[in-house]
């Protein structure tokens, strides 16, 4: 007979497996994705968009409830700093 | 607008984003394993005209993997968003009516 704490756990379980499966595709993502690709940087901030969705679940299943909610609120300014460096250095550099 | 129907806009918004962001996510994690992958650089307008939900629906279109904002153009209330493939308006910002009535 399971109990309500194993329910828990192993639902904590399924969550942190499906982060973890996250993680990996968005590293197998980065590297796979070469320089002919036109417009490559773009995909792979897409890409590690997913390692960062994957973190939140990991936070929140861990217990962490406000480094996730503060990841959740700050994640996207990084990623939005680099597209906008080179969208805009992209036209000089040409 | 009163207070109640902001509140329950945003939580509709937030249940509409949660859902976005997860769709998306394993809509990415795909694309990384069968290669379909075209990245291209769209201008989407936008009804909103405050400058604070235009920054939350920017923040929130970055937070939604596939999708990213590059620019915002607050003024004439245009987007540059980068898409991982051509994709529709509606389904880039999904949320959109939902911050319209939360703020607007």
């Amino acid at each position: 007979m399971i109990s309500v704490i194993d329910t828990i756990e192993l639902i904590k379980s399924v969550f942190l497996i499906l982060s973890s499966i996250f993680v990996v595709l968005s590293a197998i993502g980065i590297i796979r994705y070469k320089d002919d690709l036109e417009r490559v940087l773009y995909a792979r901030i897409h890409i590690l968009g997913v390692a960062d969705v994957a973190c939140i679940i990991a936070l929140l299943v861990l217990g962490e409830p406000l480094l996730a909610a503060s990841y959740f609120i700050f994640a996207p300014f990084a990623s939005h700093a680099i597209a906008n460096a080179y969208y805009y250095g992209e036209e000089k550099n040409d | 607008m009163n207070v109640v129907m902001r509140i329950f806009y945003f939580i509709a918004y937030f249940i509409v984003l949660v859902i976005a962001i997860l769709r998306s996510a394993f809509d990415v994690a795909l694309r990384t394993v069968n290669g379909k992958v075209e990245p291209v650089v769209v201008e989407i307008e936008t009804v909103l005209k405050r400058p604070v939900s235009q920054t939350i629906l920017a923040n929130s279109i970055t937070l939604t993997p596939g999708t990213l904002s590059i620019d915002l153009d607050s003024e004439n209330c245009i987007i540059k968003v980068a898409t991982i493939v051509p994709r529709e308006r509606d389904d880039i910002i999904p949320f959109e009516p939902y911050i319209k009535g939360m703020l607007e």
